[in-house]
């Protein structure tokens, strides 16, 4: 099993939540803002999607070493 | 207030929201639960008005943009279905993925200085014209045009013949109406071929050059779905951009206090709530959906194969989410309005016609400190025939 860490900057969101479109299970809003669900998550391509569809890059995927996967 | 029960289908006051204030007919329908509507044409759909619903039903891989945009189906617009805006999921998000980088907020804040730099040259432009001076024609309708003309690559000389075409394709939807705007999404096509084979002898920096190098190189979209792609670019900003303009104009032009306001520290917060309160069509920019399987929207069970209408101009003014919502007030508490949808059709535009807003609003009262208008206030009107609530005419003087 292959382990991404996901995070979002509540200073860059502004909640358009093109990633709970894209990813319903992974991110929800709480109070206009996105969130990752779990910042722990098995590899999953719809959260590199997410990441990189959205408008303000504040969806950061990375490997369970640090390395960035998306944006 | 509405007499009829909720489940009887009500015919949805369209002409009442071509008014620049907000008219009773619509309020009596902010906040209420989903409920059997007529579209235009007699068709049936459910209204979704209430804020959370609207906001879960944008988000709801089951309410499909794709079903939506089959002919048979009511349409709002004649480009409403057309490329990323007629795809649902993975279709949607390989295209999208092939643009999305192109708009986020980061490349806008580039593109920043040549939009202040088209902000300049329009009033430099308008300094010249005897007054009064039409704002529509002369501000709102060319900015968002040049804005996207520039990121396109499109040929400045080429801007008069889609500033018509950009403009009937959103005739109303009656008999007249859809010849019209038919006519005119042939013409934009066939001029969008003709560009992406000339991109494809002299590619520039350009999207459309960039999207050929992911057609031709990448093999990541198919011919057709460039061309779409490429329509939808071109026109998807220019009506929305511009009838938010021209309500935006209206609302500072008539209201002294807000517009002390532009400029100063809330001026992003100003641009959201015109965002808000002003909508750019009847039911505001989301477009309909149809429910592939049964849904519950807020208590209601909508069948499968209903067409369901997400009003984005009526969630935006539900009580429950924005309390007084006809206050237009940029210190309002974080709230995202619903204006450019939300999920995976967000527009793609969000960040560029914000920049474009706040560019122009803030550009053109620098400018003309004694901007004002030339005709008495209850003279304004939108025009009819047009999906989009757009002021026929702005006469000015400064
Ligand atoms: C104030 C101006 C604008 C408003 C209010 C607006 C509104 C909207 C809304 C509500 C949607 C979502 C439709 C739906 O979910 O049914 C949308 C989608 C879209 N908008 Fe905008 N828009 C504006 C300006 C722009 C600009 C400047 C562009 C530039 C190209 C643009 C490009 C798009 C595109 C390509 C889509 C389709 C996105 C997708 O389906 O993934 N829009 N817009």
């Amino acid at each position: 099993m292959v382990t991404w860490l996901v995070t979002v900057d509540p200073g860059r969101c502004i909640g358009a939540a093109v990633c709970v479109g894209v990813a319903s299970e992974r991110f929800r809003l709480i109070d206009g803002r996105s969130g990752p669900v779990s910042e722990t998550i098995e590899a999953d391509e719809s959260v590199r999607d997410a990441a990189e569809m959205c408008p303000m890059e504040a969806i950061l995927v990375r490997a369970a070493d640090g390395a960035p996967i998306a944006p | 207030m509405p007499a009829q029960p909720s489940t009887e289908p009500f015919v949805f006051p369209f002409a009442a929201a071509y008014e620049l204030r907000h008219a009773p007919e619509l309020a009596a329908l902010r906040g209420t639960p989903p409920r059997p509507m007529l579209m235009p044409d007699g068709s049936p759909a459910w209204l979704i008005s209430a804020y959370e619903d609207v906001r879960r039903a944008l988000v709801d891989p089951r309410l499909s943009r794709k079903a939506a945009s089959a002919p048979d189906v009511a349409q709002t617009a004649a480009a409403a279905g057309l490329s990323l805006l007629g795809v649902d999921a993975p279709e949607h998000t390989r295209l999208r993925r092939l643009v999305a980088t192109a708009f986020t907020q980061r490349r806008v804040e580039e593109l920043r200085p040549g939009i202040e730099r088209i902000v300049a040259g329009l009033v430099d432009g308008l300094c010249d014209l005897p007054q009064p001076v039409d704002l529509v024609e002369h501000f709102c309708r060319p900015l968002p045009i040049a804005v996207i003309c520039e990121l396109l690559g499109v040929p400045l000389a080429d801007r008069e013949d889609f500033a018509g075409w950009s403009a009937e394709v959103m005739s109303s939807m009656d008999e007249v109406g859809a010849a019209i705007a038919a006519r005119a999404y042939a013409g934009i096509e066939r001029y969008i071929r003709d560009l992406i084979a000339d991109k494809r002898e002299r590619p520039d920096g350009g999207l459309i050059s960039g999207l050929i190098v992911a057609r031709d190189q990448g093999d990541r979209l198919g011919e057709d779905e460039m061309v779409s792609l490429s329509v939808l670019l071109l026109l998807a900003g220019n009506e929305t951009t511009g009838s938010q303009f021209t309500t935006a104009f209206a609302l500072l032009l008539t209201d002294p206090g807000l517009r002390a306001r532009v400029g100063g520290a809330d001026m992003a917060g100003l641009v959201e709530e015109i965002l808000r309160v002003q909508s750019i069509s009847a039911i505001g920019g989301a477009l309909p959906r149809v429910a592939l399987a049964e849904v519950e929207i807020g208590g209601v069970t909508i069948p499968a194969g209903s067409v369901v209408v997400p009003a984005s101009a009526l969630a935006n003014m539900d009580p429950g989410a924005y309390p007084d919502p006809e206050t237009v007030d940029p210190a309002r508490p974080h709230k995202p309005h619903l204006s450019f949808g939300t999920g995976i059709h967000h527009c793609l535009g969000a960040q560029l016609a914000r920049a474009e807003l706040h560019a122009g609003i803030t550009g053109l009262f620098a400018a003309f400190p004694e901007l004002r208008l030339a005709v008495d206030a209850a003279e304004l009107a939108l025009t009819r025939g047009s999906v989009m609530r757009y002021l026929t005419a702005l006469p000015v003087r400064w």
